[in-house]
């Protein structure tokens, strides 16, 4: 098995868009291509047809790169194989995180409450030590954002339990 | 000429003059906001134009239009957050830019051709916009078909280093845009019983996580410990951040070129300015002597981005004025408040209209001064923000762009899938997959889709209805042709690395 990280790239899209073909294109009810009507015949091109045109062009190139990453692991050509190294990844999993439970709060919690909680936390997990700044930023954007979208542009931000 | 010096009369009014100003302020605001988009701003200005006459209404929709479209500009050089659609190609060279330090180059380049790209469409529209509205009526399916086939060129364009993971991330921008419901028959596809899948992925959501939330989690690797630019010594910092006679005289030919193609895309109905903008940087690369500095921050790629998405403003009236046919959802806005004002468009307003024919002419060519203006008034404010320090400032944009995605459907659905495509994103830079063909792909799919079917449909499957038509034979060949310049460039430049 090759060791260059390509050919896992390109096996990964070939594997998509295998299971797309055969597993999830065929939930579309209509077939790519049918002839209907009671005595009239007339011709047309279904909903499955361009699923299964990306699905066919997404196969192919990964195999082209299957193909040219073995190639390149042959002859010892192409770029070395990357990984991301678990410091740098913790905190991008931690920013995905407080972003996730943030999203997850608006709804319950309302942006008025949530938004300032999801800043200080931010502010605090990259080092923002000053409390005086963390605080002012964090009210004065949650109020920017209301004025901005809410009252200006007349979205109904989620109000989560404050609606009530 | 007695009637259209007395229309430069009402537009140069001092209540005009105020409107454009606070709606040129209100447009770069607007633009450079992700999820705030120009559509959402004009379409809340409409039911104000009630209240005035033609003159001050068409000022305040135009200059919300054109400021609106270059604002999304700021962003995308700032932060590498595109403000609307039509800035996505110009973080592709806007950014890195910024990141070298030369936020105020990219930022007056990015000015200077939006200028530019709005002036020549003008003149399109005064001097030919019934010709080119008649040669765009002739375009049926199978002529969209092979301009869209056309344009998704671009995707190998834009694929940077390896063409295969870039024409990857197109096969798969194209899978994603077949969710929601078929665009013919209107069969729920990939829905999973999700309503807010029944439209698809919204645009905006895919464009904030691919380009905006992405590069926050790329930066957040090292706990955003940095600011964005790079530091750079004293003299060398102001030298680099100028834009000089040298960087016009290297990019006024992008600027012509984009322009021109920008009109020809405005100038068809839903297709707009998005496209636009990858369709003018794409076709700048391919015609470029270096195009192996595009992607690493060059002038020419931030011009050739936006002289073509501006280009679009005065182009996509060419339909509407003409045909009574709006080009996107802007013009569709545009085509209300003129009824409201008692303008009908068609063949018929060059005769029944002339006066407000010319106020139009006027009050966009006004609108595009005033944006220099304000615009060149606030650079130094607008530089400032690469100097704040990332943990501060990405943690801002993250809310923005949070809200921003709500706002397009007031939809938690829709911040969920920009933070879906956030992480794809990250995945995929770190993986040197490039974002810009998966967007670019995902944009043009359902069109493509919907041109591709119908064209069949009308042949009753028979594919030479792509070959026997001459433009659309002309524009095969021109695709033909751009893949082996593609394929050259491609093969020159691995040839070279080796």
């Amino acid at each position: 098995m090759p060791k260059h990280p390509n050919f896992k790239i390109g096996l990964f899209f070939l594997a998509l868009s295998v299971v797309f073909a055969l597993f999830i294109v065929p939930t579309v009810g209509e077939d790519w291509r049918k002839t209907a009507g009671a005595d009239v015949e007339f011709f047309t091109v279904g909903p499955r047809f361009f699923p299964y045109l990306s699905a066919a062009i997404m196969a192919v190139l990964s195999a082209l790169m299957m193909i040219e990453s073995a190639l390149q692991a042959k002859y010892g050509a192409g770029a070395p194989p990357s990984t991301i190294p678990w410091d740098h990844l913790k905190p991008v999993l931690v920013f995905m995180t407080i972003g996730t439970v943030y999203i997850l709060s608006l709804s319950s919690v309302g942006t008025l409450i949530a938004t300032p909680l999801c800043l200080i936390a931010c502010f605090r997990y990259f080092d923002l030590r000053q409390w005086r700044w963390i605080l002012l930023l964090a009210f004065g954007i949650t109020a920017m954002v209301y004025l901005c979208f809410e009252k200006l542009m007349m979205v109904p931000l989620p109000r989560g339990f404050l609606d009530m | 000429m007695g009637l259209f010096i007395d229309q430069i009369g009402i537009a140069l009014q001092g209540t005009n003059l105020l409107i454009l100003f606070i709606a040129t302020v209100a447009g770069i605001l607007i633009g450079a906001t992700p999820g705030l988009t120009v559509n959402m701003a004009v379409a809340l200005c409409v039911p104000l134009t009630v209240h005035f006459s033609l003159a001050p209404s068409l000022c305040m929709l135009f200059a919300l239009y054109v400021s609106g479209i270059y604002g999304g500009s700021v962003s995308a050089i700032l932060v590498n957050t595109p403000g609307t659609p039509a800035a996505a190609a110009t973080t592709l060279d806007g950014y890195p830019m910024a990141q070298q330090g030369r936020a105020g180059k990219a930022l007056h380049m990015a000015l200077f051709a939006s200028f530019c790209g709005g002036m020549i469409s003008i003149f399109i529209l005064v001097v030919v916009a019934k010709y080119l509205a008649n040669f765009a009526l002739k375009f049926g399916p199978a002529e969209r078909t092979t301009l869209l086939f056309f344009a998704l060129t671009i995707v190998g364009v834009l694929s940077g280093k390896s063409m295969i993971k870039g024409l990857l991330a197109g096969s798969l921008g194209l899978t994603v845009a077949t969710v929601g419901a078929d665009p013919m028959l209107a069969i729920p596809r990939f829905t999973f019983g999700l309503l807010e899948l029944e439209d698809g992925f919204g645009y905006i959501p895919l464009l904030i996580g691919l380009f905006a939330v992405s590069e926050m989690f790329l930066q957040a690797e090292d706990r955003m410990r940095r600011s964005i630019k790079a530091v750079r010594s004293g003299a060398s910092r102001s030298a680099h951040d100028r834009l000089t006679l040298a960087d016009i005289l290297l990019s006024w030919k992008t600027i012509i070129r984009s322009s021109l193609y920008g009109t020809f895309i405005g100038i068809m109905p839903g297709i707009g300015a998005a496209v636009a903008c990858f369709f003018g940087y794409g076709e700048a690369k391919r015609a470029s002597k270096n195009p192996d500095l595009f992607g690493t921050g060059t002038v020419e790629g931030v011009a050739a981005a936006e002289a073509a998405n501006n280009a679009v403003s005065g182009a996509t009236l060419i339909p509407l004025l003409s045909l009574s046919i709006p080009g996107d959802t802007v013009t569709a806005i545009l085509y209300g408040a003129l009824l409201i004002q008692g303008v009908t468009t068609g063949p018929l307003i060059f005769q029944n209209h002339l006066d407000a024919v010319y106020l139009i002419y006027i009050t966009l060519t006004m609108a595009n001064i005033f944006m220099v203006l304000v615009a060149y008034s606030c650079m130094g404010f607008f530089k400032r923000v690469t100097d704040i320090p990332r943990r501060i400032l990405f943690p801002i944009i993250f809310i923005f762009c949070v809200m921003g995605s709500f706002s397009i459907r007031n939809s938690v659905f829709d911040v969920f899938v920009m933070m879906a495509f956030g992480v794809i994103g990250y995945f995929m830079h770190r993986l040197t997959i490039p974002v810009a063909p998966m967007l670019i792909a995902f944009i043009l799919g359902r069109p493509f889709e919907e041109a591709v079917r119908q064209s069949l449909v009308g042949s009753e499957g028979d594919l030479s209805v792509f070959f026997v038509n001459p433009i659309a034979a002309g524009f095969l060949v021109l695709t033909a042709f751009s893949i082996c310049i593609t394929l050259r460039r491609s093969f020159q430049s691995k040839n070279t690395s080796k």
